[in-house]
Order: C-alpha cells, then structure tokens, then sequence
C-alpha cells in the first residue's frame, strides 16, 4: 500500500463516528470491548463489522470465534493494532487511556458508548449503537422488548423489597459484594430487590460477618464467587456475569430471572427465618 | 584463589571447579563472554524489533534509517510502538541485571535477587502510593517533581528497603542467608500490604493505572516516559562499575577487604544506593518483573567467575537480552493480546530459585 492510500483510508475510517446515522462504510472494521456492547453489535445484525473482541465479549457464540485482545483494562497496544481496525467501540470500560489515545494517533478510532448502569444506561448505549451503524429502527426495537419484559416484571413485583446480596468473583479466591452505582446494584432494583450494601460505591469485600449481619433474603453469585457456609440457609442463585450485566438485548430475560428467584426465595423464608437471622 | 574463597565462606556456589584452571585464562575467557554479550544483545533487540502481532519482514528496518521513506504505517509500529519497548526492555533487564550482581556482591549471597528480597516490592509501594495519594497527601510533591514523582518516589521506596534488609540481615560483616530471606519475606509481606491498602483507597480510575504493577509489563513503553527512567538508570550504570573492585575485595570478608584498603562503609553506601536507583527505575517503568536480577547474575558468574569488573557489565547485558527475549514471546505467544511478562520470567526464574535452593541445602542448615 501506498503512503497516499494508507492517508486516504485513514481519513475515511476517521470519518466514521462524525457520519453518525447513515450506514457505516463497507470497510469498516471494528474492535469491541465489553460483552454487552459486543452483543448488542451482533444484535443489531451488525456482528461481521467486528475483527476483534475482549475476553469479557463470550456471547452469542459467534463472538468467540473472533480474535480476543485480551483483559479490557490492559488492551495490547500492538495486538490492537494489527488487526487494522477503523475503531475501537467501548463503553468507558477500555484502557489503558494511554494505549488508547496511541491508537488514535494510529488513525484508530476511539469511539465511547454511555457507560451508566440502569435501564436509561441500557437505552442510551443502544440507540448510540444503532446511530452509528444506520439501525435505529432495529435498536428501538430491542429496547422495547426489553422495555416490555422489565414492565412485566415491575408488575408482578411484591410491595415489600426482599433483600438481596450481589457477589462476585474478583480475581483469586477474592469476593466481592457490589454498592452503589453498580451493574449488579441496577440489576437487583430492576428486579424489584434491594441491594443490602447501599452505603459503599463500586464492589468491595466484606466479611461473612458483615454479611450475615445484613440478614439478606437472598445471593446472588457470579462465577467462582463462593458464598460461606453460614449463608447456606440463605436461597442462593449461580449466574454468567455477562448475562446479568452486560445490560444488553438480553436485559429483560436477566431481570425476569433474578425476579423470581428474589420472589421465590422471599416466599421459601416466610415460614422460618434462616438460620442466620 | 578459589580455595581462598572456599575457605572464607563465600558465594562461590555458581563457579565451575576451577582449581587447575589458571587464573589468567579464566580472565580471557571473562573478557571475551562479555564482549560476546554485546551483540548478542543486538541480535536479541532486532529479533525483538522484528516481533509482534503486525506483520513485518526484515526489509522494513530499512525505515529506521534517516531519510529513508517507506510506509507510514510500518514505520509507525516500528519507531514508536516496537523500538521504545524494546528499548525499555533492554535498560530494565540490564538495571535488574546489574544491581542483582552489585547485590550479591554486596551481601555476599548469591540468593540477593532485589524482587526477593523486598527492594522492588518497596519501591512498587511507592510508585503506587505517589498514583493513589498524588492528588491528595503527596500533592506538593507530584507538583514539585512533576514526571519525575513516580520514579523518584520508586527509588527511594527502594533506597528504604534496601537499607532495612542490610541492617537487619547483617551482623558484625556476615550476611546470614536465613535472615536475608526471612527479611526478604517480612518486607516482601509489609510493602505488599500497603500496597494493598492503597488499593483499596483506590478510585475506579487509579485501580487501572495500578493493574500493571503487579504483573511486570513493558506494554507502556514510550518515549518520552523512557527518557526520565533511562537517565536515572544510565547513571547507576556509569557509578556501579565504581565499586567493582571493591565488591571483589568484599568476597574475601569485610576484614579483609578493609585491610586491602577499601572504604567498606563507603562501598556498601554506594552499592545500596545505585542498585536502589536502578531497581527503582525499572520498577517505575516496568513495575515489578521478578527473578532477572536473580537469575542472570547466577548463571554468568557460573560462566566467567565471580570478579566483578566483569561480571557486572555482563549482568546488565545478560539482563538486557533475557528481558527483550522474554517480550518478544510474550507479544506474539497469544496475540493479539499479550501475555504479562511477569508471568514469563517467575515461569522460568521460579524453578530456577528451587534449584538453587536445593544446590544450598547443605548450606543453609
């Protein structure tokens, strides 16, 4: 390739995010980070755009047969660059920021997704995906269904919150519980449960004490997150930490499943209290 | 000579039996491995430059030459992605390398590795206590050294260390082997611990910045963050050979070297603070990458002997072209993503330090 046409592929591939709505060009080559965003991509039909995902993008199984650029937090600058991608598409979980703003001066796109958790996070990251690629009538339609699905769920939701833990994995044999203005804190509201740990921000570790002095209804556990022997009278539930929280098109059916498991684990209480209370 | 050694005690593990060898042969033979290393290590850095998940052939090092033209987009990956790596991968393995020899040297023990025993850990503390705390506690200090804080700060976290383990594994001139790595191990344990703590004080954003210390990575590799580390470093590599003779005066015990006229405090003062300055360089680089300063040292005092105006340029280089060796596989091995190098170099100095051990048990008692 010529210097004159690598400077005029780059130009066009720079193009790209200001084009917004009108359908992205035919070259276009995309790196995805995070297994909500990734999903969403192939949701929206758009999936055979992406030449490279991270190890968090598992789902649908199309998206494993694409080469990974390993953990988000610490992308490869070169692996990145190789795959001559015209953007890198995240949603504020990519770094580090220093390998990012070399990529652009690499003529690599940065494109940034909203970040938020919660549904209007959900919403917002999906109809951005559906700008950019032309297919705002199909985004719509995937946050109506998921609009649908979590409308379902509020109706069947008790008046009284059942009480409800997030753990999760964090490394070796480290578990964490999520606070505040998390994932998992928007996905237990959304399923009509309250999150015990309101008074901490992000995920931090707490003991078995800490828990068992918080009395939840029930657990929910992601990956290899081991809940304590003492919470074993407490209803738990094992899940994949991208189908509760990558928010993407799968939302509703996450939402819906955590809800009845919190309704049912409340109704499996009412009799006695678990042994920990 | 060696019998001399032997007799006073010293760490002589690594040499071959040397008893009819004549002294001045094995001085030859040191000279010429370390002027070998020399392009070895050039070898090493252009099979490093030619390396990675872009595609590149040998013809493309042409655009290193000035004025040549070229494509921009290969000379892109070879300028300023590949060659500041590789450079950096060079002056860090050559800094662990040397100070780990100067270490040895200094506490008489070749079991002296600086990740061992707690010097990078401390410095690592530091560095990371300069990214949590430098926009609160430590403001007026990130706002005097600017770029310069998190080396600076790196350096002296391990001038810190480095100082404790020698006032607490040495007495009256002797390095007993136990307590240097029991201190190792309680150092090891404090300065992980507050590291840990400052991690958890850590805000989203901080905690990204702070993965990489853990594992040892060369992924950040850039010019300009190259220049402050690299001035610091090159300065411990033109001091250190300073205390050469000094160190070899040391094998023969404290005493003696005393007695051969050597300045043993004023040694030992310089050995700790160069070899501080230039871990805790690499470790504000590199963060901690375990086991170079251990390994390489060891097996080039098992080829040249133990005299140390040669054995410390030739760790350094040693150091250089196992470190740029180690990322080269670590780029290509799962690419596009890489593996840390941390990982690579615990992967084969782990080992490496068991056997070691065992070759000392009798020792070590």
């Amino acid at each position: 390739m010529s210097r004159r046409e690598i400077l005029r592929s780059l130009l066009a591939l720079l193009a790209l995010p200001a084009t917004g709505a009108t359908a992205g060009p035919p070259d276009q080559r995309l790196v995805s980070i995070g297994g909500g965003v990734t999903e969403t991509i192939f949701a929206l039909g758009e999936g055979g755009r992406l030449v490279g995902v991270d190890t968090t993008s598992t789902y649908p199984e199309t998206a494993r047969a694409l080469p990974t650029v390993g953990y988000q937090h610490t992308l490869p600058l070169e692996g990145i660059a190789a795959l001559r991608p015209s953007a890198l598409l995240h949603d504020g979980s990519a770094g580090p920021e220093r390998t990012l703003r070399r990529l652009e001066r690499m003529g690599i796109d940065e494109i940034v997704l909203p970040g938020e958790p919660g549904f209007e996070g959900f919403r917002a990251r999906t109809l951005s995906l559906g700008d950019l690629f032309g297919r705002r009538d199909e985004a719509q339609k995937i946050i109506d269904s998921v609009a649908t699905e979590l409308e379902a769920v509020r109706r069947k939701t008790p008046s009284e919150a059942p009480r409800a833990v997030f753990l999760m994995s964090h490394g070796e044999g480290a578990t964490v519980a999520a606070g505040r203005a998390t994932k998992a804190d928007a996905l237990l509201q959304l399923a009509g449960g309250r999150n015990v740990f309101s008074e901490f921000e992000g995920y931090r570790p707490v003991s078995v004490e800490a828990l068992m002095q918080k009395h939840p209804d029930a657990v929910l556990t992601t990956g290899a997150a081991a809940t304590d022997a003492a919470l074993r009278g407490v209803p738990t539930l094992q899940g994949d930490t991208l189908f509760w929280l990558g928010f993407g098109p799968r939302l509703g059916q996450a939402v819906s499943e955590v809800a009845t498991f919190l309704q049912r684990a409340v109704a499996h209480d009412t009799g006695h209290r678990s042994p920990i209370a | 000579m060696s019998a001399v050694l032997e007799r006073a005690g010293l760490a002589v593990e690594g040499q071959a039996p040397t008893g009819s060898e004549h002294p001045g042969s094995r001085q030859t033979r040191a000279r010429y491995v370390t002027l070998a290393l020399i392009p070895a290590l050039g070898l090493v850095m252009i099979i490093g430059l030619l390396t990675g998940a872009v595609a590149t052939s040998p013809r493309d090092l042409l655009v290193l030459l000035p004025g040549a033209g070229g494509d921009e987009w290969t000379r892109y990956v070879l300028l300023e992605v590949r060659l500041p790596r590789v450079v950096l991968g060079a002056l860090v393995g050559a800094a662990l390398g040397a100070s780990g020899a100067a270490l040895q040297g200094l506490f008489r023990n070749p079991l002296a590795d600086p990740g061992l025993i707690g010097v990078a850990a401390g410095a690592a503390f530091a560095a990371v206590a300069v990214i949590v705390l430098g926009g609160t506690v430590l403001a007026p200090l990130v706002g005097w050294l600017g770029m310069a804080a998190l080396p600076v700060a790196a350096f002296l976290g391990g001038l810190v260390t480095t100082l404790l383990v020698y006032r607490l594994a040495s007495h009256q001139g002797q390095t007993a082997v136990a307590t240097l790595l029991l201190a190792g191990i309680a150092i090891n344990a404090i300065a992980g611990a507050g590291t840990g703590l400052l991690v958890y004080m850590a805000d989203d954003q901080q905690l990204r910045t702070l993965t990489f210390w853990n594992m040892g990575s060369l992924a950040q590799a850039e010019w300009a963050s190259l220049a402050v580390g690299a001035g610091l470093i090159a300065l411990a590599f033109l001091v250190l050979p300073l205390a050469a003779r000094g160190l070899n005066g040391m094998m023969l015990g404290e005493n003696v070297a005393r007695h051969l006229g050597f300045s043993v405090h004023r040694l030992k003062l310089l050995v700790i603070v160069m070899a501080a300055l230039a871990v805790g360089s690499a470790v504000a680089l590199s963060g901690i990458i375990g086991f170079v300063g251990l390994v390489v040292p060891h097996i080039l005092r098992m080829a040249i002997g133990p005299d140390h105006r040669y054995l410390l340029p030739a760790s350094a280089l040693g150091g250089a072209l196992l470190l740029v060796m180690a990322d080269a596989f670590a780029r290509v091995v799962v690419a596009p993503a890489e593996l840390p190098i941390g990982l690579l170099t615990a992967l084969v100095g782990g080992p490496f330090f068991l056997w070691l051990l065992l070759r000392m048990r009798g020792r070590l008692g």
